[in-house]
């Protein structure tokens, strides 16, 4: 993540409208995708150790075919075909829950569109005396106030 | 260029009567003058002498009696209807948007969140001219047009900003 948060930094430079909260969304969904990738890693590794642990007798195989007789049947290419199959089975569910919580944290649907054109009324306002500056001027910069 | 001044109150129970009294003050033609008083005369005493008073009802009295406002009328304008729905449609319209804390800017719609350094502003502010110069609009027409005729009605996210990017991608390889 350091490294991630390194290259991050590098990246942006100096640009001054290359916000801190931009910095940060970017990083965190650096974060995420690392996350991500390590789940799905960890996920492979389960099965290929497996797959290994198949290839060799084990002193738990007699405990393991007593309680799942039905798994430790057969060849490793059946078996490993059962796993994979199970793994079909169990991935999108995971992928999916993975998903909503990544989405559910995702900074970025919370972002304004950074080349978003947003329509913001200022007829009342204006009618008000609320303005500064020219009515007719071309730059119109609508600032949300507060007095503390 | 103009700045539009819109009501986000964040702290209510401080300066709710001081952003009505805004209003109040800009039927009388005088919000400009009012809303630099109060900075003036209000907020910067309370921060240096944390003194909560200075931002109540009596001193935001005293500030309009200064300026020659007519009290009375902004004292009827303050607990009126008016002044206090344009602060709430001020609020919806900016929270429809997505804004939420103070300040907050939109340069020719583009939103710019919290405060940036004056360089920023100045870049925002070259390359809305550089897209004014090109639209052929003339000024005065322009926000109506371009950016309230054409612009987002209402909140769009980065992410959903990228979906929209990439769907267009994709139909466009295919």
């Amino acid at each position: 993540m350091i490294a991630v948060d390194i290259a991050t930094e590098a990246n942006s430079g100096t640009d001054p409208s290359d916000t801190r909260g931009a910095r940060m969304g970017r990083a965190a969904w650096h974060d995420a995708a690392m996350n991500r990738l390590a789940l799905s890693a960890a996920g492979l590794a389960v099965v290929l150790g497996t797959v290994a642990a198949c290839e060799k007798p084990s002193r738990l195989d007699p405990v393991a075919h007593r309680g799942h007789a039905s798994v430790a049947q057969g060849d490793v290419e059946t078996r490993l075909a059962r796993l994979e199959q199970k793994l079909a089975g169990i991935d999108p569910e995971a992928l999916q829950f993975l998903e909503t919580a990544y989405e559910q944290n995702d900074p970025s649907a919370k972002e304004p569109d950074p080349n978003g054109v947003f329509a913001v009324n200022i007829e009342q306002n204006l009618a008000n005396g609320q303005v500064e500056g020219p009515i007719g001027a071309p730059i119109t910069i609508v600032e949300a106030w507060d007095f503390a | 260029m103009r700045v539009v001044f819109k009501n986000m109150v964040v702290h209510p129970q401080q300066v709710q009567r001081a952003h009505l009294a805004g209003c109040a003050a800009g039927k009388q033609g005088r919000f400009l003058d009012f809303y630099r008083a109060f900075w003036d005369q209000a907020y910067k005493p309370y921060a240096e002498q944390h003194d909560m008073t200075k931002l109540g009802e009596e001193n935001v009295m005293a500030i309009a009696t200064t300026l020659g406002l007519d009290v009375t009328k902004l004292k009827a304008d303050m607990d009126g209807k008016e002044c206090a729905q344009l602060l709430e449609t001020d609020e919806a319209e900016l929270q429809k948007f997505g804004v939420n804390g103070t300040p907050a800017f939109f340069i020719n719609g583009t939103f710019i969140g919290g405060g940036i350094p004056k360089e920023a502003f100045h870049k925002i502010i070259d390359e809305q001219l550089k897209t004014f110069a090109a639209s052929g609009v003339p000024a005065e027409q322009f926000y109506t047009t371009q950016i309230m005729g054409k612009g987002l009605k209402k909140f769009r996210s980065a992410k959903d900003a990228k979906k929209a990017a990439q769907g267009a991608e994709a139909a466009g390889g295919h």
